[in-house]
């Protein structure tokens, strides 16, 4: 026996075993698999913000390396988009266009609407491996749905768009420049006093998907004075162990989720050397470590 | 159209039939070709292929679901063609990198001699009718489909690693499966 023989085996389970798995689930609508960004076989990259995101998958990095200064901070130019060779395997990521810039995808919650006034409807159009149309059209992008501002958040930073089956709230990560903690985690994120939950899990757990997500009981603002404070520069600032071949494997000690009083949750992910990183934006601030560090016990 | 219409249309031996399941189902068939062999060139001569089969077949076979009728085919013979290809010349996408996961279940010198795919395949659903819907769902988007891991976790809502470790839990439990009913493995 091989294993080739269970792959043509596959070929001859019941048809409804095969149909169910790709239709969604009616009660909760949350299976919508061809919504989400070109279903199959879409290979796109997104810059660089998503190979942060998925430092453990194979989403393809393109995106160009941030300049900084220590005056202006961190510059993070626009994203480019490309089709992966043959070769790379497909993967996606719901984002969209918008006054020339993309904004790409940080956080879904089907039950969390904060969709405030319509923009326009979102397109995909990526398909099998080919982009159908051209990308840099307002609200082209990679997901179906009707893109909206966000209620509490700026165009400039977020969008939404809600698809038949989710909402997925994206934000603008690319053609940014950043240069205190300040202008992303209070101007953009307004993080500070709209703080409903907080909690944290350890690198190993998030990795393994353990759970293990635990209660942070101390007060967030010494922390937030900190990265509000702190001056941003490239996430490649960061020391790693070299036995490793990224931050993540090898500096990463928790992640931080965040969960704000309107719903919308945001996860800043903690280094060695108290740096800090908002899942999505290729930038992170540091701070004295025992600030970070007297978070988690 | 409805199916069964355009199932008439087959019987009626008119090929309006094959233009029908073309407009109908091509997205649905390129994207099930191309998770195997990753360039839409191959996946046009694969579909063609296979809708001719489909004409050889229809009738005498009347297909209660006519679009997986028409992706087995499809499937089977994607699989067929990356398999003649040579290694250089081989998409390295889903397709090989869930056979090499499935060598957790079946290892490539076991004695057993080469197993009759359908009969095998009834065990196979024996199998997968009695674990959870969740698990077998992320198996059959894997083995059956080839998406990537990243893809389930989009589709399905929940984490990569959370795709791996069930992946990982079923092959597991297939193994067990396959051993308890006598195959060598």
């Amino acid at each position: 026996m091989k294993n080739e023989d269970l792959i043509d085996a596959m070929n001859y389970i019941d048809d409804d075993i095969i149909e169910n798995a790709v239709t969604p689930k009616k009660k909760n609508r949350a299976v919508k698999w061809i919504a989400i960004a070109a279903c199959f076989c879409l290979c796109i990259a997104v810059g660089t913000a998503f190979a942060i995101n998925n430092s453990k998958n194979n989403i393809k990095d393109i995106g160009k390396e941030p300049s900084y200064s220590s005056e202006d901070g961190v510059f993070i130019p626009k994203s480019e988009f490309s089709i992966p060779e043959k070769g790379a395997a497909a993967d996606c990521i719901p984002f969209i266009c918008y006054k020339d810039c993309f904004y790409v995808y940080f956080f879904s919650n089907e039950n969390i609407d904060l969709t405030d006034e319509y923009l326009g409807e979102a397109k995909n159009v990526i398909e099998c491996g080919r982009q159908t149309t051209e990308l840099n059209i307002d609200f082209n992008g990679s997901v179906e749905g009707k893109a909206y501002t966000v209620k509490g958040y700026s165009p400039d930073f977020m969008l939404a768009v809600k698809s038949e089956y989710s909402i997925f709230y994206l934000v603008k990560n690319n053609d940014i420049t950043l240069n205190y903690g300040k202008e992303l985690f209070e101007d953009s994120l307004h993080l500070k006093g709209n703080i409903e939950d907080v909690k944290y899990q350890s690198r190993y757990d998030w990795y393994y998907d353990n759970g293990n997500m635990k209660k942070v009981d101390k007060s967030l603002d010494e922390f937030l004075d900190a990265i509000n404070n702190a001056k941003f520069m490239p996430s490649s600032a960061i020391p790693y162990n070299t036995s490793s071949d990224n931050i993540y494997d090898g500096a990463e000690i928790f992640h931080l989720t965040i969960k704000k009083t309107d719903g919308l949750t945001v996860e800043l992910r903690c280094f060695e050397g108290g740096y800090v990183m908002f899942t999505g934006i290729d930038a992170v601030v540091k701070i004295d470590e025992s600030i970070m560090n007297s978070l988690i016990p | 159209m409805e199916d069964h219409e355009i199932v008439n249309l087959f019987f009626e031996r008119s090929e309006a039939a094959i233009k029908q399941c073309e407009e109908k189902y091509n997205n649905y068939l390129l994207k099930v070709a191309y998770n195997i062999l990753g360039n839409t060139e191959d996946c046009m001569e694969c579909i063609n292929d296979s809708l001719l089969k489909v004409w050889n077949k229809i009738p005498p076979a009347k297909p209660n679901n006519l679009k997986l009728f028409i992706s087995k085919f499809v499937r089977q013979s994607a699989i067929d063609i990356v398999r003649k290809q040579s290694s250089q010349k081989r998409f390295s996408g889903e397709y090989e990198l869930s056979l090499e996961e499935l060598n957790e279940c079946i290892t490539e010198n076991s004695s057993q001699n080469h197993i009759e795919a359908e009969e095998f395949g009834k065990k196979i659903n024996d199998f997968l009718k009695n674990i959870s819907k969740e698990k077998r769902d992320i198996f059959v988007l894997r083995y059956y489909y080839f998406f990537s891991i990243e893809e389930i976790s989009l589709k399905r809502k929940i984490s990569s690693s959370k795709v791996k470790t069930t992946l990982h839990r079923v092959r597991k439990e297939l193994k067990e499966f396959l051993i308890k009913e006598g195959y060598s493995i």
